[in-house]
């Protein structure tokens, strides 16, 4: 298709995909700009919610980024976080994924077994781990005293206590996640795999040479999702561990929690915000960057 | 993947994976099951029971009378209904828009709108709130609701272009040159082929407007207009706990997304596939 | 056109029965979204000659109604109360945004800090209405007491409160070999009893400990145990914040002996030792005094009620917190209060709701009525002898006159404990020096106050606070 402006079919996509995008727009302009907006100006006060802000520049920003000891700790404990989850969340969803996308006898159940554990939230799946990873008389502790290995204080353990959040995280790999590589899967045409039937290839040829890349717009997906969220986690250390033990689990949208709140310092957790928001858009353009290398789109 | 035909062994093999992920994957569930029927004193027994020795059917009706269950629900369902709906029509035409059209600036707005998702909520929570209240609408449905109609979040816009982006531009070019409407090639050929990726969508977004619970709370101040996730919260107290029911009012609250997810299952097994372009 | 597409797409003609499918599943959606709406349910309607004001409690209490609320609405008849419960964790939320939509409750019960609420405008001043009322404000403990004011307003009156005093496992001092008529009176008795009472099993664990030191912060929440060193350096009359309220002592000599009494005490048991028993502590049966785990502990003033509950044939004794030798005893205090956020749209009938659940035959009323209730913020109602019936509450009474309150450090108060915590927890588990731990504590808290106190100044001279 011809590429330029003057190309009549261009200029009415052009102002086709104005249109489409149209509802995002209204809706970001209505509900959006204000509070982002708002946000970024408190960033640059000092703001308790119920008074008037005060109205301090950069203070904010550089106390968070010279003087603040929790900013650099929060910080280190959502990379670990973040870096070591994604990984093992995203290629356990995507092998799931693959195990289940058959058409053998009761498979729907197993779907569906395999997806209820992601819809289990808040204080009923704190309640469950806490209990699950009870070092004394938690389930976990007693399999691995039943294979004769010792085990650790998970939760209570500051070396363990961010190890045994993303141990929580491998149970929700059947969930949504799995369902959009189901999806995607099935979107694979047949020939395609015949083609290595008839080269006499193997089960792996098969994975690593059409379904990955045939997926790989959708791993891509997940990935750059999942490093999103992760840097946002929160719930599960607010709930379970309150950044404990030691401040191990203080995340940093937790610590940003605390200062919004409880100290009702809304100035400096917007601060934390926007500092949180440019880290995490880094990220994310890096990961487009290598993804225009990696990604194939069949429809390119 | 074309469906396994499969070999006895390799049946057998496959069965047995699948067994072994559910016992591990449902081990939780299991036990909230479990403790939804223990009463206050075995609930934290040492050693653990997985079988209460006497079944407190009695928690799931304390269920319905220590809060207004079927208000919720009612409030709930309607919420979410409406809220799938507004989000699958707007996040799959703003993502036909990023994936399926050419026009200038669309990489770099996708980028802002990918952006959007970057800023932790809690620092726009408060002045989302007094935006609302400027409208008029607070104590209403309508902050919870009215969002999802214009473009129902970068997330389901990311996840529905991706999904439009596999799909070969050739089928795109042959539509044009037909002459058929970008419109109708949204309604008559994206939609259809995307039905696995709308279906997802509808799901996730079931399951997370189900379970939200902050947006009810600063929103909603009538008793009555609470939903369930709000309902579930109450049961949580100061000193004290209530974990059967809890527990109970956990199962049941959870029973509609499995039940629909097991619905939904029909648009993932017979998949559309393509069965590839000649030439 | 239809078909030529579909065979260039090679796609079969089911694809457009599918697309009637979609639309007819989309108008079913409606349909439904248009039932629910026509059953939508609409808010109540308030009876017109009645006063009616909105009451927020939390949730959790077995009543759904609080007490309170059903006595006052039964007593009179010319104001109604509507009582709303919201969740325990999420009230400060609830409240901010009911404050910030300038449609809050009329009565407000809550349990942080006053002075949160007060220095940001969010409650009404009750001075005039104490002073028009004549409302005795001597019959509260003078801890709670203290707590209501800020810049010398009062913002709530106190409702209920927690005491503590020092339980003791009778049955456990019997198979030690210690006398069960005589718990210990100093701390230097507690962890010589302690050694007598602590057992392990046979690879080494810890199974029952004499008593627990709680340093932090998440299990003395879920135990209902009170911070030892800060009970102790209380009794040795530490101080924490200067008079002005401008300084943070944390690092003052009666803590730091404290902190070193606590690590002499905990040098016979390895630290790794004591986190796995710890980790033991659970709620009801399982809750450390109740299951037996711990024999001597300070417990909040529910906990005869609670034991009784959960396990009816535990033998024990409650005394009098040990001390040290010529000083005083100390305890916690924990009030919950009533106040009327600004903008409430009634002040007079929720001023007249708040006189009469602070009032002397309310509060006995409720703790007799209530399961598991909070001590009455009334001393004359704890001075009755209806009250007093059991033998038990005795002792807690003594303990509320000695208390001093956890709001430490008002203006910096959820900064302080955070820091307080995690100093502890550095000190004993972490191995970190007294000096440095409580010195970084202490420089981020005096940190976090000069900025509070410098931007309320600044908020101060820019808005009026009081109509005066």
């Amino acid at each position: 298709m011809q590429k330029t402006t003057k190309n009549p079919l261009y200029k009415k996509q052009a102002w086709l995909g104005y249109l489409f995008v149209a509802p995002w727009i209204i809706g970001f302009l209505v509900f959006g700009l204000y509070p982002i907006v708002m946000s970024f100006y408190y960033s640059l006060c000092q703001y308790d919610v119920l008074r008037i802000p005060q109205f301090i520049g950069m203070g904010n920003y550089r106390e968070l980024l010279f003087e603040d000891p929790y900013f650099w700790k929060s910080a280190w404990n959502t990379a670990f976080y973040t870096f070591i989850r994604t990984p093992l969340v995203v290629i356990g969803s995507l092998l799931l994924a693959v195990l289940v996308n058959n058409a053998m006898k009761g498979i729907k159940i197993f779907r569906t077994i395999f997806f209820i554990p992601s819809i289990i939230t808040g204080v009923v799946l704190s309640a469950l781990w806490l209990w699950l990873l009870n070092p004394q008389y938690g389930l976990i502790n007693s399999i691995l005293a039943f294979f004769g290995l010792p085990g650790p204080l998970w939760l209570q353990s500051p070396h363990w206590s961010k190890p045994s959040i993303i141990l929580m995280s491998l149970w929700s790999i059947g969930g949504g996640r799995m369902l959009v590589f189901l999806a995607a899967l099935q979107g694979i045409p047949k020939a395609l795999y015949e083609v290595v039937d008839i080269d006499g290839g193997g089960w792996w040829k098969k994975f690593r040479y059409i379904t990955v890349p045939m997926v790989s717009p959708v791993i891509f997906l997940w990935t750059v999702l999942e490093v999103i969220f992760s840097f946002q986690v929160f719930t599960e250390a607010y709930v379970m561990t309150k950044g404990g033990p030691m401040n191990s689990t203080l995340f940093y949208n937790l610590y940003l929690y605390y200062k919004a709140f409880d100290d009702f310092s809304m100035g400096y957790a917007s601060a934390l915000a926007w500092l949180l928001m440019v880290i995490i858009l880094v990220v994310t353009l890096i990961q487009f960057i290598v993804g225009k290398k990696v990604v194939y789109y069949e429809g390119a | 993947m074309k469906p396994i035909r499969p070999t006895t062994v390799r049946t057998f093999l496959a069965y047995l994976l699948l067994v072994a992920v559910s016992l591990v994957l449902i081990m939780p569930f299991v036990w909230i099951i479990s403790t939804s029927l223990k009463g206050n004193e075995s609930i934290f027994a040492i050693p653990p029971k997985w079988i209460p020795e006497t079944l407190h059917w009695e928690n799931y009706a304390k269920v319905f009378t220590q809060m207004p269950f079927f208000t919720y629900m009612r409030n709930s369902v309607f919420i979410s209904v409406v809220v799938i709906l507004g989000t699958v029509l707007s996040s799959s035409l703003v993502a036909y828009a990023f994936a399926c059209l050419k026009w200038p600036g669309r990489d770099g707005l996708f980028i802002f709108v990918l952006g959007t998702m970057m800023l932790p909520m809690q620092v726009t929570m408060i002045p989302v709130f007094v935006l609302f209240k400027q409208f008029g609408w607070l104590n209403t449905f309508k902050p919870l609701i009215v969002p999802a109609f214009f473009g129902g979040g970068a997330f389901n816009i990311f996840l529905l272009r991706q999904f439009f982006l596999t799909i070969p531009k050739e089928l795109f070019e042959a539509a044009r040159i037909d002459g058929c409407s970008e419109w109708r090639i949204y309604w008559k050929i994206v939609l259809p082929l995307a039905k696995p990726a709308l279906a997802t969508v509808a799901i996730l977004t079931f399951m997370m407007t189900w379970n939200d619970f902050l947006g009810p709370l600063i929103y909603l101040s009538d008793k009555l207009k609470g939903t369930l996730a709000l309902g579930l919260a109450m049961f949580v107290g100061q000193y004290q706990t209530e974990w059967g029911v809890l527990m109970a009012a956990s199962v049941l609250v959870m029973l509609p997304v499995i039940f629909l997810f097991f619905l939904f299952q029909k648009y993932f097994i017979r998949g559309f596939m393509m069965s590839g372009i000649k030439g | 056109m239809k078909v030529k597409t579909a065979k260039i797409m090679n796609y079969p003609e089911a694809s457009f029965e599918e697309f009637s499918r979609l639309k007819t599943s989309v108008m079913t959606a409606l349909a439904i979204g248009a039932a629910i709406i026509l059953f939508y349910p609409r808010s109540q309607a308030r009876p017109t000659d009645q006063r009616t004001i909105s009451f927020w409690s939390c949730s959790g209490q077995k009543e759904d109604v609080p007490f309170i609320v059903t006595a006052f609405n039964a007593a009179q008849d010319s104001i109604r109360v509507l009582s709303n419960a919201i969740p325990w964790q999420e009230q400060e939320k609830k409240v901010l945004t009911a404050i910030l939509s300038d449609n809050p409750p009329d009565a407000v019960s809550q349990f942080i800090p006053i002075v949160k609420w007060a220095s940001r405008m969010a409650l009404m001043p009750l001075d005039e209405l104490i002073a028009r009322d004549d409302f005795d404000t001597a019959a509260f403990y003078p801890a709670l007491w203290q707590e209501m004011k800020w810049l010398g307003h009062v913002f709530g009156i106190p409702v209920s409160s927690a005491s503590f005093a020092f339980f003791y496992n009778k049955k456990l001092f019997r198979e030690a070999g210690l006398d069960p008529e005589r718990p210990p009176k100093t701390w230097d008795e507690v962890a010589a009893y302690t050694k007598k009472l602590t057992r392990y099993d046979a690879s080494g664990n810890i199974i029952q400990m004499g008593f627990y030191p709680f340093y932090k912060s998440a299990l003395t929440a879920s135990q209902n145990s009170p911070s030892t060193p800060l009970i102790i350096a209380w009794e040795k009359g530490a101080s924490f914040l200067s008079a002005d309220g401008k300084r943070v002592t944390l690092i003052n000599p009666q803590y730091v002996e404290a902190l070193e009494w606590l690590l002499d005490f905990t040098k016979p048991y390895p630290v790794e030792k004591m986190e796995a028993f710890s980790a033991g502590f659970g709620y009801g049966d399982q809750h450390a005094f109740t299951s037996e785990k711990v024999a001597m502990m300070i417990l909040p003033d529910i906990f005869p009620d609670y034991i009784r509950h959960h396990a009816p044939e535990l033998d024990y004794g409650i005394a009098l917190t040990p001390t040290f030798p010529g000083c005083p005893i100390a305890s916690s205090s924990g009030c919950w209060w009533l106040a009327i956020p600004r903008g409430c749209k009634d002040p007079e009938a929720a001023w007249e709701f708040i006189k009469f659940a602070a009032s002397k035959k309310v509060q006995l009323d409720a703790y007799s009525v209530m399961d598991q209730n909070l001590f009455p913020a009334n001393r004359l109602a704890t001075a009755d002898s209806i009250f007093l019936r059991d033998g038990k509450m005795q002792i807690f009474v003594t303990h509320l006159e000695h208390a001093q309150s956890p709001t430490i450090v008002p203006m910096a108060h959820d900064v302080f404990w955070r820091e307080f915590y995690t100093a502890q927890e550095l000190i004993v588990y972490g191995n970190q020096s007294i000096e440095k731990a409580l010195g970084t504590a202490q420089t981020i808290i005096q940190h976090e106050l000069d900025k509070a106190l410098t931007y309320d100044e600044y908020v101060r001279s820019k808005m009026k606070f009081f109509d005066e």
